[in-house]
């Protein structure tokens, strides 16, 4: 009951606002007034066909009766035209009018300029009619005509639509704040944006509450978390990028291996969620370095409560009544965290790269006091609560190379884990599981020793990830494919059903490992690296229709895996 | 994700597919014969897909982007020697009643007029465009490819709410959950957008 008075109440709220807002709008002046002038290209070529034409050409009113027909083209400069009788060619009125009678034919194009053209709907035009309204300015020479063009105004419509993406607004932003997940349901971002372009860059700032789906609406205790943020950039392509952040949240303690969007429509839909999820609440401050879009360099600070948070269950499309994967435990306390980030990206498509490099490097350092330890498998850590002090690193590096037209062939590696100090906290631990690793292998079931997540022994609640370092190398080969089926004989073929895309083979092999537990199987020196035969391997292949791939992997290191169906949303890497 | 899901899901995003592909557009590239001038681009069809013709014929502007690469036959792999990008953006001004297109690339604008009938400018727009994106070396192997992508712009959420309180949906209150849902799916994957590509012949330019 109290959700739908809120609905209302938002509503109402969304209604007001979007009539104020429109009202606002319209008490602006707009000072942008459309030019009355001829497209220079256009003026261009009715200069170059007037003088180049060699049927009638005229600078003074022109009739053409019904019992006439005029071979070639017709031009008319001032005229007006009136046409009832056959024109073989195109007809061209420079700042005239043309005037079609009834029966009149025209076999060419009608291109006017500075004039109009009637009658069109009683006569018949072989070719297509194209009217311009701004009349043409021009300078004649003998029988030549000079167009005058000049650079254009700013008040052109096209300069005020560019503007649109770029000017300054005070709105209020309703959007989801994050991915559809079991913790949250679906978290919705409400509050106000405000955002100056300053020329040099711009300036943003936002406050929102965030109210999540399926817990802020519980009567016992609502569930409410916020995101202020405010931000200033300097420079366009290049520059750099001051920001602070306060934050109460829900973030994910992997989000490299599948997409936001993956993450969310596997959840909202088959009832499944790839990611674990933790509380984090603080501030940062951020500086960033700017190399166009394709690179950056960002430097943060954060002082960070993080804690654990217990699984809801939110609605979803198939498979409603069953119960969620449990949300792991993760370390509750307080951690000062400094991140350096370096992302390159030379690729030349994003969504769809045939070439380039695309790099993401991030090293963390940090310090705090854990207040209470989460369960973990045994000899995964020798670590008590209280203060710690860690470094970690990570990297994912993929390669996409061109073998010709069709094909390509593309490699990903990552790399990431403990590199120096205390033993990491569960929020900042790995795993090589899942259809975004090794898709050969089902997700967080494997029992026993699990070099996917580091587990052993008896499963925890969640089966989190646990291990230290992770490495994982990807290859895949892409070659294009139509579908195409159609009907009829070979006159009346007609496609019924198109589709483009990519048919995929591919091969994974990776694992996690711990370097802070010693005593355990899974454990390696930290100059060591596990031997190969150690490793989850898979192959796979599939078709990829750019939004959307669906793919078979079969486990090669476990035989006795079954194999696998899965679907990815745009590629997989 | 299971396989009866996944039948499932693709079938909701194959909707669109099926219709779209009675007649959709096409994307012709002629590679040049000379190292001097580029590959001429034709599209055609450009607003075969009812949901973005209806779109700009109601006021939204359209973007449709093209990005030309040219490739270098090579060894193992194949290089990508240069690309050109240009927009085409295309808005109905209802108080003149005329389709307005213009044409930016590199900062440049070219105003290509306004017209009556968006099948007029569809047709300027489909003129055959020469690109200055030219083989650099004679002798050598080389194909073009061309990515379009179509989309609606100012299909937000206010202005989808501002047509819903107009009331410019019709249809039954199952179509329009059916409507909504494919949108949502297709928002969610990629917005109003529609993307295209094509290839042109391996060729070899002559000095």
């Amino acid at each position: 009951m109290s959700i739908i008075r809120w609905s209302q109440r938002m509503a109402l709220i969304a209604g007001v606002l979007l009539l104020v807002t429109r009202a606002m709008q319209a008490q602006q002046p707009d000072s942008a007034v459309t030019a009355n002038v001829l497209p220079r290209d256009v003026a261009r070529e009715v200069v170059a066909l007037f003088n180049v034409t060699r049927g009638l050409r005229a600078t003074d009113q022109v009739e053409i009766p019904a019992a006439r027909t005029v071979t070639g083209d017709v031009s008319v400069l001032n005229g007006p035209i009136t046409i009832a009788g056959h024109v073989t060619g195109r007809v061209l009125a420079i700042n005239a009018d043309v005037l079609l009678r009834r029966g009149a034919r025209v076999d060419g194009d009608i291109l006017v300029v500075g004039g109009e053209v009637e009658g069109a709907d009683s006569a018949s035009v072989g070719g297509e009619i194209r009217v311009y309204h701004p009349p043409l300015r021009y300078t004649q020479v003998g029988d030549q005509l000079i167009a005058q063009v000049d650079g254009g105004s700013d008040d052109q419509w096209w300069r005020r639509f560019e503007r649109r993406g770029r000017r300054n607004f005070n709105r209020l932003d309703i959007a989801n704040a994050g991915v559809f997940n079991r913790v949250e349901g679906l978290p919705v971002r409400i509050g106000p944006v405000l955002y100056r372009d300053q020329g040099w860059g711009h300036l943003r700032f936002g406050a929102s509450a965030i109210l999540r789906t399926a817990s802020s609406f519980s009567g016992s205790q609502p569930d409410v978390g916020h995101d202020v943020q405010g931000e200033i950039r300097i420079g366009r392509e290049y520059g750099a990028t001051l920001g602070a952040r306060l934050f109460d949240v829900v973030d994910g303690v992997e989000q490299w291996q599948l997409s936001n969007l993956e993450t969310g429509l596997a959840s909202f839909i088959f009832h499944r969620d790839y990611r674990d999820y933790y509380g984090r609440h603080g501030g940062q401050l951020r500086a960033s370095l700017r190399a166009t879009d394709n690179a950056d360099l960002t430097l943060s600070y954060g002082d960070e409560r993080w804690s654990s948070r217990t699984a809801h269950d939110p609605f979803t499309i198939f498979r409603n009544d069953l119960p969620w994967r449990v949300n792991p435990r993760v370390d509750d306390g307080r951690f000062h965290v400094a991140n350096l980030t370096l992302r390159v990206d030379t690729r030349n498509d994003a969504f769809n790269p045939w070439a380039g490099w695309y790099l993401l490097a991030d090293y963390e350092r940090g310090t705090g006091g854990i207040d209470a330890l989460a369960p973990t498998s045994v000899r995964v850590r020798v670590t008590p609560s209280g203060p710690t002090r860690y470094q970690r690193g990570f990297v994912d590096l993929r390669r996409y190379n061109r073998l010709g037209p069709t094909a390509a062939l593309n490699l990903r590696f990552v790399l990431g884990g403990w590199l120096s100090g205390d033993a990491l906290p569960l929020e900042r631990r790995l795993s090589i599981d899942g259809p975004g690793t090794i898709p050969g292998f089902d997700f967080r079931v494997n029992g026993g020793t699990d070099v996917g997540t580091c587990a052993q022994g008896a499963s925890l609640p969640g089966r989190p990830a646990q291990c230290d370092r992770i490495s994982l190398a990807q290859l895949e080969y892409r070659s294009d494919i139509r579908i195409s089926v159609s009907d009829g004989d070979a006159l009346t073929r007609r496609n019924r059903f198109r589709a483009d895309g990519a048919w995929v083979f591919f091969a994974d092999a990776g694992r996690g490992w711990l370097v802070n537990g010693p005593g355990s199987p899974l454990n390696y020196g930290r100059t060591e690296l596990p031997p190969l035969s150690s490793y989850r391997t898979d192959l796979g292949g599939g078709l990829d229709f750019d939004q959307i791939g669906i793919y078979l992997a079969k486990a090669l290191s476990e035989p006795a895996e079954p194999l696998n169906v899965f679907l990815r949303v745009r590629h997989r890497f | 994700m299971r396989l009866g899901g996944a039948i499932a899901l693709l079938l909701l995003l194959g909707g669109p597919r099926v219709l779209m592909a009675q007649r959709r557009p096409t994307l012709e590239i002629v590679p040049p014969l000379s190292t001097t001038i580029g590959a001429t681009v034709t599209a055609s069809n450009l607003f075969a897909d009812a949901g973005i013709r209806d779109l700009v014929r109601s006021g939204f502007p359209a973007s449709i982007h093209y990005k030309l690469e040219l490739w270098r036959t090579g060894g193992l792999f194949d290089d990508l020697e240069g690309r050109s990008e240009w927009d085409i953006i295309v808005q109905y001004d209802p108080t003149a009643q005329r389709y307005r297109v213009v044409r930016r690339q590199s900062g440049q604008h070219d105003d290509l007029g306004s017209f009556a009938t968006l099948a007029t400018a569809q047709t300027v727009i489909e003129r055959p465009w020469l690109s200055t994106l030219a083989p650099e070396r004679g002798g050598v192997r080389y194909y073009y490819t061309l990515a379009m992508d179509i989309e609606a712009l100012s299909v937000s959420d206010l202005d989808q709410l501002e047509r819903w309180l107009r009331g410019a949906k019709s249809g039954t209150a199952a179509s329009a959950v059916g409507s909504g849902l494919r949108t949502l799916m297709l928002r969610m994957l990629g917005g109003e957008k529609r993307h295209y590509s094509a290839r042109s012949s391996v060729f070899t330019a002559e000095r």
